[in-house]
């Protein structure tokens, strides 16, 4: 086993034995990642592929936990298997891969992994490794909320681009390998970055190429881009490498502002941000149509225009036509009156107010939101039903990752308790103490309550008059 | 200050802003493109598990490519007074804002830096994307390309990082934007075009009445400022000249739909009031 294994701090388990290594997020059942960890312990030169066979296998006879997010790492027929299960994510030193849609499964085959990084779907990228870093994984299952997957310093004497044994270690068969003497578990210190490489790399099959310099392009012990950073470019890094083949090259084109940047240039020897970093210079995105213009209610869906999807209530129309709640007198998206008895109609649920948290963050409540330290991991926010509000707890208090809701029904606003350990509070407008929810328990939010998890707070502020 | 942002030298602050750091740092070897400085701007605090969703926010952003918006660089995470922030570069040499204006800036300078800003906007909206923090903040005066130039005087503006409210963030951070350019229909779920069209109105408003739409309104504490936000739609328009008083009345319409279409629309009215001042 070359590969040097980092263990990152946090929920869930990592196990590595020989050529495969897997992570279990903390929403994986006890059952689950103890059969995570036997199967972590098949070896064979296929052992990548024929688990995420078996888990296939399964699966299409239907997903017993859906949310549980997995990940494997194993040699495979082409290149390194790697199985995503849930919502996870995976850096592949070129690319964030993610089961589409998420939650879901993917399985694929990655020709250069260093450095490879399992993480939970939407967290942040780890740091840079550092030297020393004593999360290195041998064999065996510890805990840990993911993991990076580096590959060990090789002495550029020693380099070859020539095929190896498959199944050596947990880099992919034909890629460069490390020479003799580094078969073994890298002692620590001396790691270079992530990315890092030494001159002379060879490639791996249906890997991307890399030419002299090598990805990264890295000085030995220099530092390159961390997870999600900018890349080497083509032109810096030796011929054949095109390391973000989604994006088109450099800023050709590009007009004005965009103009005066140069192409995207070397970055050989260079060092890069820590804490990750994205390349805006190349950056792009579907085409989007424009923004809608406004324009006035038409009679037979007032507000359509701004609130097409949202569920429908029972309220009122001004002057104009504009849907309010049926308790206002005056429009609150003109400011012309409502006609006194006004029949009640249907129309989509505009907002129903704003969450004001105490880190001074405005949240409007157009649709449901997941408060908790890692909210994202929640499906009805994978799905783009809820909105996510990440916080971190306070001192002494505990932030579950998924921990509380703030939903509509109809025109009000509830806090829901989401299970969290550390009990989700509630403090009515006006009035003292805390009354903590009991689980999934729900309590209609007034203008002016407030809301604790983990020793946070935030303000319900309603968008209607009580 | 800090002296470094990621691998950024910092040479100096464009602005001492407490919520948005602007900064002049060095441009790292790495990136190319010789020594001319460039711009960051210290967006957050933000939670590291919101990450995702603020590059899901800035990708698109920088995309958009217009002689309106910032050449960007990168984007990033960064420790920042001892907090995680998401941080943006841009080869933009920015020398300030309309926050705090150069003592020299006239009157139709200005109108025409928001002029300008507006434009940036109207780029963005017609690729799918709002601003959603246009303040006077936001509106970047451009210096004249050396590092020095923050000594001759801005001559042009550009629209600076957006809010990264997309959704999947909040929509104002610890006073980016400042509420008082915050469209209450913003908050009400509603945003849009029109929304950033409020906020350029707000925006000329107190560039010339040196107050934000709704008097008052900075001196209240944050819950009753949004409470009186939700609850007072219209805004108390202070005294204007002729030439820009229709067209801050209009971008500062309670209903959208009064007001003007684009931001494309907001700018050649603004130009036009700039050359009759």
């Amino acid at each position: 086993m070359a590969d040097k294994l980092e263990v990152l701090p946090g929920p869930g388990l990592v196990a590595r034995f020989g050529d495969v290594a897997v992570w279990a997020g903390p929403q994986c059942s006890s059952a689950l990642q103890a059969h995570l960890v036997s199967e972590a312990q098949k070896q064979g030169p296929y052992a990548g592929d024929q688990l995420a066979s078996s888990f296939i296998a399964v699966l299409q006879r239907g997903d017993p936990e859906p949310q549980a997010p997995f990940a494997i790492v194993g040699p495979g027929a082409n290149g390194l298997a790697l199985f995503l299960h849930g919502p996870v994510q995976a850096w592949d030193s070129g690319r964030w891969l993610a089961p589409q849609p998420v939650p879901g499964w993917m399985a694929t085959s990655i020709g250069r992994p260093w450095p490879l990084i399992i993480l939970p779907y939407g967290a942040a990228p780890p740091p840079q490794s550092q030297q020393g870093n004593p999360f290195d994984l041998v064999s065996g299952a510890v805990p840990g909320s993911g993991f990076v997957l580096l590959r060990p310093p090789t002495p550029p004497a020693q380099a070859s681009g020539g095929p190896q044994a498959i199944g050596s270690s947990l880099s992919p068969p034909g890629g460069a390998q490390p020479g003799p003497g580094a078969g073994g578990p890298m002692p620590f210190g001396g790691q270079p970055g992530y990315g890092a490489q030494p001159a002379g790399i060879g490639t791996g099959p249906g890997g991307i190429g890399t030419g002299p310099g090598g990805i990264g392009a890295g000085q030995a012990g220099g530092t390159a881009p961390g997870p999600g950073g900018p890349e080497p470019m083509p032109g810096s890094a030796g011929p054949g490498q095109s390391i973000r083949a989604a994006a088109p090259v450099a800023n050709a084109g590009a007009v004005g502002g965009g103009a005066a940047e140069p192409g995207i240039a070397g970055t050989a020897g260079g060092s890069a941000p820590g804490g990750g970093a994205i390349d805006l210079r190349s950056a792009f995105a579907a085409l989007q149509p424009p923004l809608p213009v406004a324009s006035k209610p038409v009679a037979s869906s007032p507000a359509a225009a701004f609130t097409p999807e949202r569920p429908e209530v029972q309220g009122v129309r001004c002057e104009l036509g504009h849907f309010n709640h049926p308790r206002v007198t005056t429009c609150m998206r003109c400011g012309r009156p409502v006609p006194p008895g006004s029949p009640p109609v249907s129309g989509p649920r505009p907002a129903a107010g704003v969450l004001l948290a105490d880190d001074g963050s405005i949240w409007a409540l157009g649709r449901p939101c997941i408060i908790g330290a890692e909210p994202t991991s929640a499906a009805e926010v994978q799905a783009g039903a809820a909105q996510p509000i990440a916080m971190r707890s306070a001192e002494n208090h505990a932030m579950a990752p998924v921990h509380a809701e703030v939903q509509a029904k109809g025109w009000s606003a509830y806090l829901v308790d989401r299970g969290a350990d550390g009990g989700t509070f509630f403090q009515g407008h006006g009035t003292q103490g805390w009354a903590q929810l009991g689980r999934n328990e729900q309590r209609e939010l007034t203008d002016g309550s407030h809301i604790s998890c983990g020793g946070r707070v935030l303000t319900y502020l309603s968008a209607w008059p009580a | 200050m800090a002296s470094q942002v990621a691998d950024y030298e910092i040479t100096s602050s464009v602005l001492e802003d407490r919520t948005v750091p602007c900064l002049r740092a060095r441009r790292p070897q790495r990136l190319g493109g010789g020594d001319a400085p460039v711009t960051i701007w210290v967006l957050g605090p933000l939670a590291r598990t919101s990450w995702a969703a603020a590059r899901a926010r800035l990708e698109p952003v920088a995309a958009v490519r217009d002689e309106h918006l910032p050449a960007w660089l990168e984007a990033g995470v960064a420790e920042w007074a001892q907090r995680p922030v998401v941080w943006v570069s841009a080869a933009t040499a920015v020398a300030g804002n309309l926050a705090s204006p150069p003592p020299g800036l006239d009157m139709p300078a200005r109108l025409r830096a928001i002029a300008s800003a507006a434009r940036g906007a109207h780029a963005l909206h017609e690729h799918g994307q709002a601003h959603e923090a246009i303040c006077p903040q936001s509106v970047a005066l451009v210096a004249n390309g050396s590092s020095s130039a923050a000594d001759e005087g801005p001559v042009s503006a550009v629209l600076s990082p957006p809010s990264l409210a997309n959704g999947q963030a909040p929509l104002a951070q610890v006073g980016y934007p400042p509420l008082g350019y915050i469209d209450p229909q913003l908050l009400r779920g509603e945003g849009g075009r029109w929304s950033d069209i409020w906020a350029l109105g707000a925006t000329v408003h107190q560039a010339v009445t040196g107050s934000v739409p709704f008097p008052g309104l900075d001196e209240l504490p944050v819950v009753q400022a949004l409470s009186r936000l939700l609850s007072v739609p219209a805004p108390t328009l202070g005294d204007m000249p002729d030439p820009v008083s229709a067209v801050v009345s209009e971008c500062l319409a309670v209903d959208p739909a009064d007001r003007p279409s684009t931001a494309s629309e907001v700018a050649e009215r603004l130009d036009a009031a700039a050359s009759k001042w």
